[in-house]
């Protein structure tokens, strides 16, 4: 694995748009704004439909004259942001439930399993609806969305923990470690997760991918982050809406999605590549 | 009995299967003295490696005793530890890929908190001191393999478990850490279990043989006598199935009949099947220890 190079072109290509993507979800709001009635966040009936190019509103302003690039910036902002606490949570929620399936007693493991089993058959479009309905649509906000995509998120990792973890403690070394008196904790965070790092960020980046479809599901459909936080999905919602008078208005949202998505999985497979012992690109 | 490092009685370890209970180890008794080496020597499956396991504490154990250093050793794992290091048989599989060399040598020290003293162990081993910090993918299989013996010899064990510790080496490479180990037994004073199959690497190393046949040691006694005249027919079929310069052009007859089903245990020798010395008593009744000076074997029959 030392000594290869991750030399895939679409890999950096990804890491630049993400790269990017994450300065303008940092500093977008930020770009000061020429007028107040371009502010991208206030119901504000400013000019509508401006065209692309405008001053202040390089890409336009929507129906109620809001500037399309500071809207999308916002959007990247709680894209990334859900898109990060999801994974993060999959991951320690995943890693914990794969562990403790591993290592405990046979019908602890069992019953631990068949039950991710059962959380992984659900949609997580299916568990948001749900928590939507708890909750309420219009109370809904970023903790709410995390939450619901979290629900179904984790059994994924669970699994791979399990499975990689099933081959891993069998290496000679894990055992040598265990036969000179090491603990299950011991082998755990020294030996065995460590190992698996590679993967873990391999899959999550493109599990990332499609949390961020997910929040952007749940926003077109009008039960994700409510109005007037912008997000990508209730763009594109609203787009649909003017598509016949304003059809631009559909492009913007739609292409920082899909470059979002393709950069993601760009990087995944590039890690994937990298981390995978059987791939030879030395 | 003072001088015995490692006696293990009537050891037993049976796996719960399907339909039944595999006998892995049926009643193993062995003694490795201060300083010697032993080697167990039989075919693949016979349990060799689930011998070194049980002794290890990985492995639980159904019935017998072992005794380290003369008091009785319990199934805690950490109380093993200590005083039994173990070379494995794969140098590419039992170093943690991403540790350095030094920090694989020191793991026995500070699991047991104990300090290593690394330089002292590398160059036991043969290890030039500027490999201190390399990873095992830049060391070759041999280097790697003293890394592992350097390993087991951290906590200055009075005894060590090698299974099979060159089958994965190139024969070049073999002789040097067959040598390395004859070193540091005269060295240290440590004793070896040694586990394989390869009859020439264990005539140049053992002092004594275990013959293991489907979880029951068969024969057991110093190595020249059991290579000059073995007793139990499996031995002697063993030790002519190993090519030599003057039978290198005419293959050995294998050895008639199937392996029988370990599951399906019948009353008498184990090898009975098998064996061309077979009688109506050795289907019947399971044969007790025959003990002729230095030397015990399992069998009604015997050369």
């Amino acid at each position: 694995m030392k000594g290869k190079k991750l030399r895939d072109p679409l890999f950096w290509i990804g890491v630049t748009y993400m790269a990017l993507l994450l300065l303008f979800a940092i500093f977008g709001p930020l770009i000061p704004l020429p007028d107040a009635s371009l502010n991208p966040v206030m119901d504000n009936a400013g000019r509508p439909h401006l065209p692309p190019g405008t001053p202040g509103a390089l890409l336009g302003t929507d129906e109620i004259g809001r500037s399309f690039l500071q809207r999308l910036a916002y959007g990247a902002r709680i894209s990334l942001f859900i898109g990060f606490a999801v994974q993060t949570i999959n991951l320690i929620v995943g890693i914990t439930v794969g562990v403790i399936a591993t290592f405990s007693k046979k019908w602890v493991s069992n019953a631990v399993m068949r039950f991710t089993d059962g959380m992984f058959a659900f949609p997580d479009i299916l568990f948001a609806i749900l928590i939507v309905g708890i909750v309420g649509a219009s109370k809904v906000g970023p903790l709410a969305v995390i939450f619901a995509l979290s629900i179904s998120g984790w059994p994924s990792i669970a699994r791979l923990t399990k499975t990689q973890l099933a081959t891993l403690k069998e290496r000679e070394y894990v055992v040598a470690a265990k036969a000179s008196g090491a603990s299950t904790a011991y082998l755990v965070f020294k030996h065995l997760l460590p190992q698996m790092s590679g993967i873990f960020l391999a899959v999550s980046t493109v599990e990332l991918a499609g949390t961020i479809i997910s929040e952007s599901t749940l926003g077109f459909l009008g039960i994700g982050v409510q109005p007037p936080t912008p997000t990508w999905g209730g763009m594109i919602n609203s787009a649909r809406v003017n598509f016949n008078s304003y059809p631009v208005e559909l492009l913007w949202p739609c292409l920082i999605l899909s470059g979002t998505v393709f950069s993601l999985n760009f990087i995944g497979d590039g890690l994937r590549n990298y981390f995978d012992p059987k791939s030879n690109n030395s | 009995m003072s001088n015995t490092v490692l006696r293990v009685d009537d050891l037993r370890v049976t796996y719960p299967v399907n339909n039944g209970v595999v006998h892995a180890l049926d009643g193993v008794s062995l003694e490795v003295n201060e300083g010697e080496i032993v080697a167990v020597v039989g075919e693949s499956g016979c349990g060799k490696t689930t011998l070194a396991k049980a002794i290890l504490g990985l492995q639980p154990t159904s019935g017998g005793h072992m005794y380290l250093g003369g008091s009785e050793v319990t199934k805690t794992t950490s109380d093993m530890a200590a005083r039994v290091g173990m070379v494995w048989q794969d140098p590419y599989a039992s170093l943690n890929p991403r540790w350095t060399i030094s920090r694989s040598i020191a793991e026995p020290g500070d699991l047991m908190k104990a300090t290593v003293e690394i330089p002292a162990v590398m160059r036991q081993v043969g290890l030039d001191e500027r490999f201190t910090d390399r990873y095992p993918h830049q060391l070759s299989g041999g280097q790697r393999q003293r890394v592992a013996i350097g390993r087991a010899l951290a906590l200055r064990p009075p005894l060590v478990i090698c299974d099979e510790p060159t089958s994965a080496l190139d024969l070049s490479i073999r002789a040097q850490i067959l040598n390395l180990l004859k070193d540091i037994r005269t060295e240290l004073g440590c004793a070896f279990l040694y586990i394989s199959h390869d009859l020439m690497t264990v005539r140049f190393l053992a002092d004594r043989i275990a013959v293991m046949y489907l979880g029951r040691i068969v024969e057991t006694g110093p190595t020249e006598e059991i290579f000059a005249n073995p007793k139990h027919p499996y031995t002697r079929a063993l030790l002519e199935s190993a090519p030599t310069l003057d039978r290198l052009m005419h293959l050995p007859e294998p050895l008639e009949g199937e392996l029988p089903d370990p599951k399906d245990i019948k009353p008498g020798c184990r090898f009975a099947d098998r064996c061309v010395r077979c009688q109506e008593i050795c289907k019947q009744i399971k044969p007790e220890a025959t003990t002729i000076g230095e030397r015990t074997f399992f069998c009604h029959n015997p050369f």
